[in-house]
Formats: C-alpha cells, structure tokens, sequence
C-alpha cells in the first residue's frame, strides 16, 4: 500500500500548467420493491432496496480531474448514498492516468495507476461510473461495483488505425495489482443482484444471517467481508484485448485472475481465489439500435488454513441490452441469465442458484444534463440458501423506480 | 517539393485536359473522378516552373482559423502558404488537446474551453495531419504549399484562381483520402486560360472519416 501512494504522489509531483474539473451526477428516486430485504444491509434480496416503497439519493457521485498539459490527469471519485438501506459516503476511485501521443505510425501508450475498477463494464462509462442506458446495472456490473476495485497499474498499446486510412483500432491492456483478495465471497453467498450501488472504500459489506457463520463450517468467518483487503501480498492479474471497427463498435474479450493464496486467513477474512474471463461486445445495429452483450464465466475458490475447500464455485452471468434514442426519448431492454455451481462438500453452505433478470427503462432528456428515468427491474432465481434462513426456493423479485438523473 | 518530384507523377494519375466553351482568360479549374462526377473538398495549387517564377501576390486573407467545434476540425483541411501564421480556435466548452503525429511541423497543445486560442507559424511545406488526444474521432489536415496559388474545390468541383501571372504551372490537386501517392494528382497548364480547366483524377478516394462520435451520451468519463 505505501509503495502504491509513493508512486501516486511521485506522479502527481509536477502541477504546473494544471487544469482542474469537477463533474457529478446526482440521481433522486422514487422507487416501489416487490421482494425481500436487499443484500446491501444483509439480506438475500437481489435489489438494492428492501420491500416496499423509498425515497432516496440513489447516487451522489463527485469526480474531480486535475490534467497536467504533458498527458498526465489525477481523477477522485466520490459517492454518497441516503437510501435508508445503508446511509453512507466515500471513495470509490482514485488514480492517476497517463496518456501518451501517438505515434508516427498510429501506436499509443497508456497507463493507469491508483485504486480503480478492471476495465470490463461496458455499461458504466458515465460519471461517477454510472450508466447511461439504465438505473440498475447488469448482474455482471452490480458485481463488479460491490466486489471489485484494486490498488493496482494498467499498461495500453493501442493502434489507431486512422494513421494508415484503416477503420480499424487495436488495443492490448495489461493489468497488476493488488487489495483484491476477498472477492468472490459476496458473489457466494449472495448469489448474483441488480443493483446501482458502489461499494466505498471504507465499507464492509454485510453477510447475510447464514446459519454456517453460528457454529457452523463458517463460525470463523467475520460477519462481514472486507472486499478490497490485501491478505496474501500476491499480485494478481488482467487481461484485455480490444478490436474496434469504426463506424460500428468493439469487441473485447479478457482475463481476470486475482491469484489469492487460500490457505492466508487473518481477522476473519479469507483470500478467494477468483478467477473469469469474460466477452464484450459493443455494436451500433442497424436503424441506431445500440447493442451492448457482456458474457462473464469463471469459478471462486475458499479454503480452509488446511486447505480443505470450503467454498468452491463456478459461475456464469450474460445479458444483451438493446437501445435506441428518438431525440430526448431513450428507450433501453436488457435481459439476462446467469448461475452459480457449488462444486464443494460443505454441507452447510450451499450456493447453487439459476436465475433470469429482464429491465425496461425509459429516458427522458429534460435538458443539457438533466435527464428523468423510468424502469422496470425483475429478478427471476432460485436459490437453496434461501429455504436455510425461511425464504422461498423460487422467488420473483421486481422492482419500479422513477429517478430525476442531473449531470454536471 | 521540386517541380522534378511532381513530374513522375503525371503518367501515374493520367490526368487530362478537357476544353470547354468559356470566354478567354477563365479562372476556373474544374475536378472531376474517373467517372466524371464532381470531387468537393479537393485541394488545387499552381507550382510555377523553375523558368517561370511564382510572382508576388497576396491573395491570403489573414488570420486563417481552424476551429474546434462541436468536437469536430472546422474545416477538415486547411491550406495555407508557407510562412504564414495559423490561428486554432476552441469553440467548445471542452478542452481539446490538438496534436500532429506526421509531417514537416509536430506539435501537441491543450485548448481550453470557449474560444481558447493558439497561434502558429508555418514555415515549411507539406501535409500535417492533425488529431486530438481526447476525441480519437477529431481528425485534420494542413497542407502547406509554397505558392500564392491554391484553393478547396466547392460542391460543384470549381476552384477559382485569380491573379495567376502568364506562364506554365503544374496544377497539383492534393487530398489526405486521395489513394496515390502522396495523395496528389498532377496535370499541367499554360496561363492565361482560355477557358476553364477541367482535370480529371484517376486515382480513387478513400472514405472520408466522419469526425463523429457514436456515443450520444455526453457525460462519458473515458472509463
């Protein structure tokens, strides 16, 4: 962790000819749940609120960018949520980026340096991280916002091929980092959720009232997970390749494997090895539909100081989102499927879940940055955990929220 | 580039010479493609022949302007006499960060948002292609000649050339999307014209770029 704020701090050392930015985005909504109580505050509900009706900031986000004239930019990105789910306020991002000119011959380098996310989401490329097609994430991104950050570098090559009349960009991206070791816990023991939350730097994220944690085969687990810890001084690893087609979209597939080492437990928390690759694919289809398709697959790995697996899963999460403007009106459609195998014998602990979720959001611009949403949420799973704490196998989750999104 | 250079390119672009009926002295070159349709946006410019020095005129109206607005090079191609200044112009409310990769004069400059501006003098001739490093999609070009003598061709393919003293020029018709090489074409004439000069521009065009983005949404963060 020092060597990484030394890096910052050298980086960051010259600050002349500095250009400062601030932008945000502050999203207020109205919003009516069907279903149980949310996995933000220890639930087993996929949505981000518990049952009934709420009023809330779902999201105040804040990124400040200062940009140095030779390339070099250092972007903070705050959030802040009053959602009476879990009231909170942090950070969820801080690096700093560096991006060089190309070259003669069309080569560009890029770097990365800070607590940021692996570059998968294709959805959330707004401010703040949010997304602008829809309120609530793909069960893919939600999972990337709850358990995913990392102190890390990411190093691109790209070439671009306007330098040799080509429609075509290249980009290969490496990453390293660490302060990932517990992800893939919440993914077990929640299972897959549509949400818009971040999880802050500063937070734990509350398990769920699992009767394993009271005496069972997890009474040494903490009762909450810490997800960006360092546990086992390893680095783990990303990476990307890019193809994009000018005109039409990109497509880009990649690699992920945080490298735990499993038999490190400290305080409570355990390192999980957790490991995916995942497809992306972004298309602009014929009569300006958009079309955005992630694919994620990977498994998760727990064990005991003894190496005894605790927790051993695969998982699998897709969705294909359609979307299409006419002028202030913005109509977007996604559906998705997704699972996860428990392939352990802990007797105790069972994650298998198999689940569809569909989302229908309509946008309407108001102004420049102001933007009013309405959408349909619904998560159609079944999960055997449930039936453990007096909750149904099968269960339809829904959701209705009427958000007043503004942008600056 | 030496009138030499511009001489082996004649055979390769077959350029010709078509007469139409116009009074005598016409000012007009007319470029057409291979199947005679109109080419727009073309550069034209007259190098005079080593016998025939270029004579003293100014017919450039300073400042010449490139501007940025709506994240887009205004215009796409600029040509300008050597050792004349440029003005680039941000009409934005972004900052935009202006390069050029290739050619005689290599530059990188952020312009900040509404109306910031940049100054630049230009003293050596060739293609400049110009990027900016925040909108990938922002493209542009420079084109500095070493000649009084040029001009863009309008919708109809015309480009108007005034004040050309008597002589013998090679009439160089340049585009970055022109497929030959060194994206020129290359034909011959003799001032004063007695009518119009219509050349016609074997080589084929690449597609333009369109310097739009396909994301609508404008508060992207580049994650």
């Amino acid at each position: 962790m020092r060597y990484w704020l030394w890096m910052l701090c050298f980086l960051t050392a010259d600050i002349t000819a500095a250009e400062h930015k601030f932008s945000g985005v502050l999203d207020v909504r109205a919003s009516y749940t069907d279903g149980i109580d949310s996995y933000v505050d220890g639930g087993l509900g996929k949505l981000r609120y518990d049952d009934g009706s709420q009023f809330s900031i779902a999201q105040a986000g804040l990124t400040y960018q200062l940009a140095l004239d030779n390339g070099l930019a250092a972007h903070v990105t705050a959030n802040g949520y009053l959602d009476g789910v879990r009231d909170s306020l942090g950070i969820t991002e801080a690096f700093v980026k560096y991006r060089g000119l190309p070259s003669q011959n069309g080569f560009r380098v890029q770097a990365k340096l800070g607590l940021m996310y692996p570059s998968i989401s294709l959805e959330n490329v707004a401010t703040a991280w949010s997304s602008p097609y829809t309120l609530s994430y793909s069960t893919i991104n939600s999972w990337l916002g709850e358990e995913f950050r990392h102190i890390g570098a990411e190093v691109t090559l790209e070439h671009l091929g306007k330098f040799t009349n080509s429609q075509h960009d290249f980009a290969l991206s490496a990453a390293t980092f660490q302060h990932n070791d517990t992800a893939g816990a919440m993914l077990a023991w929640h299972g897959w959720t549509m949400s818009s939350r971040q999880t802050l730097i500063q937070e734990t994220l509350p398990l769920s009232n699992m009767p394993s944690l009271s005496g069972g085969t997890l009474k040494d687990q903490a009762a909450g997970s810490d997800p960006f810890l360092e546990l086992d001084s390893r680095f783990g690893y990303h990476v990307k390749g890019s193809w994009r087609y000018k005109g039409k979209g990109e497509l880009s597939a990649g690699y992920y494997d945080n490298n735990a080492d499993t038999l490190v437990f400290e305080n409570g928390q355990y390192a999980w090895r957790t490991r995916f690759f995942h497809i992306d694919n972004k298309w602009h289809l014929p009569y300006k539909i958009l079309l955005l398709a992630q694919y994620m697959r990977g498994d998760t790995l727990m064990q005991s100081p003894q190496g005894i697996d605790v927790v051993n899963n695969q998982y699998q999460s897709a969705y294909l989102l359609l979307s299409r403007r006419w002028q202030q009106h913005r109509l977007t459609l996604r559906f998705e499927k997704f699972d996860v195998t428990d392939n352990d014998l802990t007797p105790d602990d069972d994650n298998n879940e198999d689940g569809y979720a569909m989302t229908a959001s309509y946008q309407y611009r108001l102004s420049k940055g102001w933007f009013l949403q309405a959408e349909y949420n619904r998560v159609d799973s079944s999960r055997a955990a449930r039936v453990e704490q007096g909750l149904p196998y099968d269960l339809i989750e829904q959701q209705w929220q009427l958000a007043s999104r503004w942008y600056f | 580039m030496g009138s030499k250079g511009i001489k082996k390119f004649i055979p390769l672009v077959g350029a010709m010479i078509a007469a139409i009926g116009l009074p005598a002295s016409a000012t007009e070159i007319v470029v057409h493609n291979a199947d005679g349709e109109p080419m727009s946006g073309m550069v034209v410019y007259l190098q005079a022949d080593a016998t025939n020095q270029a004579t003293k005129v100014d017919t450039i109206r300073e400042p010449i302007e490139i501007h940025q607005y709506n994240k887009q090079f205004t215009p796409y191609i600029t040509v300008i006499q050597k050792g004349y200044q440029l003005q680039f112009i941000n009409d934005d409310d972004i900052t935009h960060h202006i390069y050029s990769a290739s050619g005689p004069k290599r530059f990188s400059f952020k312009l900040k948002k509404d109306n910031a501006q940049k100054q630049m003098l230009f003293d050596e001739t060739g293609h400049i292609s110009m990027g900016c490093n925040i909108h990938d999609w922002m493209s542009g070009h420079v084109l500095v000649v070493d000649t009084p003598h040029f001009g863009v061709t309008d919708e109809q393919g015309t480009v108007n050339l005034e004040q050309v003293a008597d002589g013998h020029y090679q009439v160089v018709i340049w585009h970055p999307q022109l497929l030959s090489q060194d994206n020129i074409a290359t034909s011959v004439g003799q001032w004063p014209l007695s009518q119009a000069m219509t050349i016609s521009v074997a080589a084929p065009m690449a597609d333009i770029p369109t310097q739009q983005s396909l994301d609508d949404f404008e508060f992207l963060e580049g994650y």
